[in-house]
């Protein structure tokens, strides 16, 4: 069982319940910290998105992102810029990719061919450099496009993306009487509906 | 229609490629031929990426990531003699993930603080000795977890096991504040006390004899007609029913307000049981159902309330994405009013607050079971009456989310609302609690309405 002992945070209260500091201090330099969280926090779509093109199974995709994080942090210099933070954390992603298809020797599952992963990934990321320079705040528009949804569209996004307790697409498919195929049609269409919306919140802003 | 090129994001077959390959439901040609056309066309690579990009930001959004960093000391002492040597040894623990998987990390580091003198040692050590058995005394004290376990016994209350969560004073001074309060105040019978502390029955006997507690002295200062507020200590359970609705109830949201109709006479007000937002639950006073943070295996600290010279009570807590609610408790005419707030420390709005606010009246002479006939809800006011009839408890919220009472647990509730909450920003709510004897309660709301109390002081 654990207690949160620090966490990032935008306000503090002193006298809070919430943090145990053992000695009466925080002992994790907080800049070090924030830091390190808010570089995080900015490159993990595009590390799941990368970890995406050369691992087929979302749970793969997980693991790898967490090893990721860990091997980033374990590493992490305070002299490191988010580019530097960037760099690091894409070749770890690579190399962790690489050895979790070493390990698990997927035979059931079609992957692309690595030349082309290799390719789309650095496009994505080139995508998340490009937002990232123009101050393009997709995820925030995005969110406010997923709030516009109906509570029904958005219950097959949560169960497709959300956390684990959501409902799954195959309880939406039993609940409604629904095939599954019809269930992935529909969230092909709620993602571009997504999209669309998401593209137009930026052209207007 | 011949001859007419379709852009390649609005051709259905690609799209259908792209959405296999997202959904893993390619077959190996399939495949193939996306590699083709990721391989020879840059609009399509440029639509996948876009499409990926998209489909990893909704993983982002639909399941944040969850960060938790922990560090702790541990100091070495190696070597013996004039010449020992004194490292402290730095152990740090990073939990990273979401609902769907967590990694801990237990990095050390260790930093040799060098060779220090037996002068300067005889000094140090003791000292670091006593704060490293203070330290690991104090956790002990610190994480005398809930079990995850429901208390045992029939659903009936007559038999059940109290919870086993107890906390031990942790000087003089608090010692006598918990023992006077359970003892003298609440009633515990010695089982109670030893549910509530930790303590074993001959050490809190002895106990109560070095600090001279009786368990016959009668409350100071407190005449029959004295409204009063103390924390509840727990020990015992708050409700006589729905046991399994209320696994190891936790002490440090409640509060017991004493009645003008016996010193002894009590309703427990649990402030809040629970806050809910539109996604989450955010705050439970209990354990049956998992909150926000117990999914993420993240358990908030144990917590008491703060008490001020006039007897009033707060506390803040504290939430692990750096979001906090804070209460205050005071008496005001023989009247409690109560005053919640919530900040959200997020970068994403809160969506719906509410703030679940539950009323156990078990302890009083008369209000063991709720019949609805005995119950109103009147002009915002939740109020419920003894058997006799002419005694009554009314509590309120401003804003209110909804008003209910169960029956034979027995509680009542006005919950408090909070509606939409952006980062930064704090919402407030304000609550009442009162009693009253007699025949015209119309009468008597008007004069609690007169009071002002829904805009403050």
């Amino acid at each position: 069982m654990q207690y949160v002992e620090h966490i990032p945070k935008l306000h503090s209260s002193p006298d809070s319940g919430g943090l145990v500091s053992s000695g009466g201090e925080t002992r994790i330099e907080k800049q070090r910290v924030e830091l390190f969280s808010r570089f995080l926090a900015a490159n993990r779509p595009a590390l799941r998105a990368f970890l995406s093109t050369k691992l087929r199974c979302r749970e793969a995709v997980e693991d790898c992102l967490q090893e990721v994080s860990l091997t980033v942090w374990r590493k992490y210099d305070d002299r490191w810029d988010e580019e530097s933070f960037r760099r690091f954390s894409f070749a770890c992603a690579r190399f962790k990719a690489l050895s979790w298809l070493k390990k698990n020797k997927p035979k059931d599952l079609v992957f692309l061919d690595p030349d082309v992963a290799e390719k789309l990934g650095e496009h994505l990321v080139q995508l998340w450099q490009e937002d990232r320079k123009s101050n393009t705040d997709c995820m925030g528009a995005l969110e406010r496009c997923l709030n516009q949804l109906p509570e029904r569209q958005r219950e097959v996004i949560m169960a497709r993306y959300g956390p684990k307790d959501c409902k799954t697409l195959e309880e939406i498919s039993q609940k409604c009487s629904r095939t599954m195929d019809s269930i992935y049609k529909q969230l092909e269409r709620l993602r571009s509906a997504l999209r669309r919306c998401v593209e137009q919140r930026l052209d207007k802003a | 229609m011949r001859g007419t090129i379709i852009p390649i994001g609005e051709n259905p077959d690609f799209n259908s490629l792209v959405e296999g390959l997202l959904e893993n439901t390619l077959s190996a040609s399939e495949m193939r031929y996306l590699e083709s056309l990721l391989s020879n066309d840059p609009q399509a690579l440029e639509e996948c990426a876009r499409r990926m990009k998209l489909h990893a930001e909704l993983a982002e959004v639909c399941d944040p990531v969850h960060l938790e960093l922990r560090q702790d000391r541990r100091m070495v002492i190696e070597g013996r003699g004039e010449s020992r040597r004194v490292s402290m040894r730095e152990i740090r623990t990073a939990h990273f993930g979401n609902s769907r998987a967590t990694a801990i990390l237990a990095l050390d580091d260790t930093r040799d603080r060098g060779w220090w003198s037996l002068r300067k040692l005889a000094l140090l050590v003791p000292s670091l000795i006593g704060i490293v058995v203070a330290g690991f005394w104090l956790r002990g004290t610190l994480s005398s977890d809930p079990p995850d376990i429901p208390p045992s016994g029939p659903e009936d209350g007559t038999t059940v096991t109290t919870p086993t969560w107890s906390r031990r004073p942790k000087n003089d001074g608090e010692m006598r504040f918990w023992l006077e309060n359970m003892v003298v105040r609440h009633n515990y019978s010695l089982p109670e006390v030893e549910a509530a502390t930790g303590m074993g029955q001959s050490e809190i006997l002895k106990t109560l004899q070095r600090l001279g507690i009786r368990e016959d002295e009668q409350p100071v200062n407190l005449s029959k007609a004295t409204v009063s507020i103390m924390p509840y200590p727990g020990g015992r359970h708050t409700r006589l029913d729905g046991f399994s609705q209320s696994v190891n109830p936790q002490r440090d949201t409640k509060f017991s307000i004493f009645t003008p109709w016996s010193p002894h006479e009590y309703v427990v007000v649990d402030l809040p049981e629970a806050i809910h937002t539109s996604e989450n639950l955010i705050y439970l006073a209990h354990t049956d159902i998992p909150t926000r943070w117990t999914k993420m295996n993240v358990h908030l600290r144990p917590l008491e309330w703060k008490r001020s010279e006039h007897g009033d009570l707060s506390y803040i807590r504290d939430l692990p994405d750096g979001s906090a609610f804070g209460v205050e408790v005071k008496l005001v005419d023989q009247a409690v009013r109560m005053g919640i707030w919530i900040r959200n420390g997020t970068l994403i709005p809160m969506k719906d607050l509410w703030g679940q606010i539950c009323v156990l009246p078990a302890p009083v002479e008369g209000f063991t079971i709720l019949e609805p006939a005995h119950s109103l809800f009147e002009r915002g006011y939740t109020l419920c009456r003894n058997n006799g009839g002419n005694r009554w408890i009314i509590t309120a919220w401003h804003p209110l989310q909804r008003q209910s009472v169960n029956r034979t647990y027995p509680c009542f509730h006005a919950d408090a609302k909070f509606g939409d909450c952006a980062p930064g920003e704090t919402v407030h709510a304000r609550g009442w609690l009162s009693f009253y004897e007699g025949d015209d309660v119309g009468a008597e709301l008007a004069r609690i309405e007169a009071t002002g109390w829904r805009v403050g002081d």
